[in-house]
C-alpha cells in the first residue's frame, strides 16, 4: 500500500513541480485580475500541465522497470492510459482558453491567434495538436487494425517534438522564468528516452516484447 | 475518460473552425487591426483633461489609453510591437493596467525607456485649448534614424549598397523588397542589437521571429524599394512617417 502510494506521487511529481515552478514564477495576485489574466493564467498552466502529464505518460509507456518496484503492470498501463489523455485534454484547453481570451477583443485577433500565417511557433503548437487528435481518434476506433496503432503512436514522437519546440520559443512563463523552461525539457528528455527504449531498443532486442498497455 | 477526450476534441475543433471561419468574415471589417492608428498629438489634447473617464473613452486598439502608476500613456501606435503580442496590451485600454505591469511583465529597461515615449502626462493633468502643434520629440512618434549616407547625392538601392551597411554604427536591410535603415532602431531593439543582422535581407528572420505584421511597424525606417533610386537625402533624412499598426495577432503570444 505504502508502495503504492509512493509509485503514484512519483508519476504525478512532475506535475506537481511543474505547477509549483508556475506559481513561484509570478505572484499569483497577478495572474488572477480579472478574466483576462485568468483565461491567460488558466491557458497557461493547461499547456504545461499537459505537456507534462504527457511526458510522465511517454515514459510510464516504456515499462522501464523503475515504477515496476512500486506499481503493478497493470497499473502502470492505466495512468499511461488515464495521464495521456488528460494531458492531451489540458493542451487542447491550452489554445482554447487563450483564443477565448483573444475573442474577447477582437474575433480576428482571435482568428490570427489560432491559425497564424507567419508565426511558425504557434503553427508549431496547433500542428502538435492536430497530429495528437488524429492519434487519439486511432487509438479509440482503430484498434483492429493493429499496423496503423502502432504507426499513430511513433507519429506521437513528432507531435512531441513539436510541442517542445514551441515550449522552449515561445513568449511566455517559460521564457521569463527559465528554470520553469528547463525543467519542463528535462521531463520530455526523460519522455523521450522512455519512448526510444521502448520503440527501438525493445524492438531490435532479441528480448521477448512486453504486452502492450 | 474516452468520453472526455471526444468531447474536448469536438469542443476544441468546433470552436476553432468558428472563430478561424468568423475571423476570416469579419478580417476587412476588424476594429482597427488594419487601421493606421490614431498619433499622439497635442493638437488633439487641446482642452483635455486626463482623468479616469476621459481615458476610459479610449478603450480599443485603434485608439487605445492606458493607465500606468498614475501616469496616462496613449499605446496606439505601439500596437503590434508589443513582445507578448496584441492581446497583452488590448484588455486594458481605456483602463489602469499598473498591477498588470509590475506583476506579470518584467520589462526590462529599454521597455521602460519606450513606455515613457508615449507618456501623455500624469493623471489630471490639463491641456489648454490651442496647445502648440506636435514636434519631433512628441511621444508617440519614433526615435529617429541614423544619419549615414552622404548628403546631396542619388543612391540607387540595391542589395549591394545594402551590404555596405553590414555594421552597427551603419545598419540597413531588407525586408521584403524595400530597404530600411535600422542603425538607430538596432540599439532599442527589445531582442537586443545583435539579433539584427544588417546589409543583408532579414525578411525571413524577422518575419518567422515576429510575424509578417512587425514589418509595417518599422515604416518609418523605411528607405525605399529595392531598385528604387534615392537622393541621399531621402536615406539620411529623419523619417516622421508615423509608426502604423501590423495585422494583429500575427506576433507570437503571450502563452
Amino acid at each position: 500500500m505504502v508502495k503504492k502510494f509512493i509509485g503514484y506521487i512519483l508519476v504525478f511529481l512532475p506535475a506537481i513541480i511543474t505547477l509549483s515552478l508556475w506559481c513561484v514564477s509570478a505572484p499569483l495576485s497577478t495572474r488572477f485580475i480579472d478574466t483576462q489574466t485568468i483565461l491567460l493564467s488558466l491557458g497557461q498552466v493547461a499547456g504545461l500541465l499537459g505537456l507534462s502529464l504527457f511526458a510522465t505518460s511517454l515514459y510510464l509507456n516504456s515499462r522501464i522497470k523503475i515504477f515496476n518496484y512500486f506499481l503493478t503492470t497493470g497499473q502502470i498501463c492505466k495512468l499511461h492510459h488515464q495521464l495521456g489523455s488528460i494531458g492531451f485534454i489540458l493542451m487542447l484547453f491550452h489554445p482554447m482558453l487563450l483564443a477565448i481570451r483573444y475573442a474577447q477583443i477582437s474575433v480576428v485577433l482571435a482568428a490570427n491567434f489560432l491559425l497564424p500565417e507567419h508565426n511558425f511557433i504557434n503553427l508549431t503548437g496547433l500542428v502538435s495538436l492536430a497530429l495528437l487528435s488524429f492519434i487519439m481518434l486511432v487509438t479509440y476506433y482503430l484498434t483492429k487494425y493493429r499496423f496503423i496503432w502502432i504507426w499513430s503512436h511513433r507519429l506521437a514522437l513528432v507531435a512531441y517534438l513539436l510541442a517542445g519546440y514551441h515550449l522552449i520559443f515561445v513568449t511566455s512563463d517559460t521564457s521569463r522564468y527559465p528554470t520553469l523552461k528547463y525543467f519542463l525539457l528535462a521531463t520530455m528528455i526523460l519522455g523521450i528516452i522512455g519512448f526510444t527504449y521502448q520503440r527501438l531498443v525493445l524492438h531490435f532486442s532479441q528480448k521477448s516484447q512486453p504486452e502492450a498497455c | 475518460m474516452k468520453r472526455a477526450v471526444i468531447i474536448s476534441m469536438l469542443l476544441f475543433w468546433t470552436i476553432f473552425v468558428g472563430i478561424v471561419s468568423a475571423g476570416k468574415v469579419f478580417q476587412p471589417e476588424s476594429e482597427g487591426t488594419n487601421a493606421t492608428p490614431t498619433q499622439v498629438s497635442t493638437a488633439n489634447l487641446a482642452g483635455i483633461t486626463l482623468s479616469e473617464a476621459e481615458v476610459a473613452k479610449h478603450n480599443n486598439t485603434s485608439n487605445c489609453w492606458i493607465i500606468f502608476s498614475g501616469n496616462v500613456y496613449d499605446l496606439t501606435s505601439y500596437f503590434g510591437g508589443h513582445p507578448g503580442g496584441n492581446g497583452t496590451l488590448a484588455p486594458y485600454c481605456g483602463k489602469d493596467g499598473s498591477a498588470a505591469l509590475n506583476g506579470i511583465h518584467n520589462h526590462s529597461g529599454y521597455a521602460n525607456s519606450l513606455l515613457a515615449s508615449y507618456l501623455l502626462g500624469p493623471l489630471g493633468k490639463s491641456f489648454p485649448a490651442g496647445t502648440p502643434a506636435v514636434t519631433a520629440t512628441t511621444p508617440g512618434t519614433k526615435p529617429a534614424a541614423t544619419t549615414t549616407a552622404p548628403a546631396n547625392s542619388n543612391l540607387t538601392l540595391t542589395a549591394a549598397e545594402v551590404a555596405k551597411h553590414n555594421s552597427s554604427a551603419s545598419c540597413w536591410v531588407i525586408l521584403s523588397g524595400g530597404v530600411y535603415n535600422l542603425t538607430s532602431f538596432k540599439n532599442s531593439h527589445s531582442g537586443g542589437a545583435s539579433t539584427i543582422p544588417c546589409g543583408v535581407d532579414a525578411t525571413s528572420a524577422i518575419v518567422s521571429r515576429h510575424g509578417s505584421g512587425y514589418i509595417s511597424l518599422l515604416a518609418s525606417y523605411r528607405i525605399g524599394a529595392l531598385g528604387q533610386a534615392v537622393s541621399s537625402t531621402t536615406a539620411t533624412t529623419t523619417p516622421t512617417t508615423p509608426v502604423t499598426s501590423p495585422t494583429g495577432g500575427s506576433r507570437e503570444n503571450d502563452d
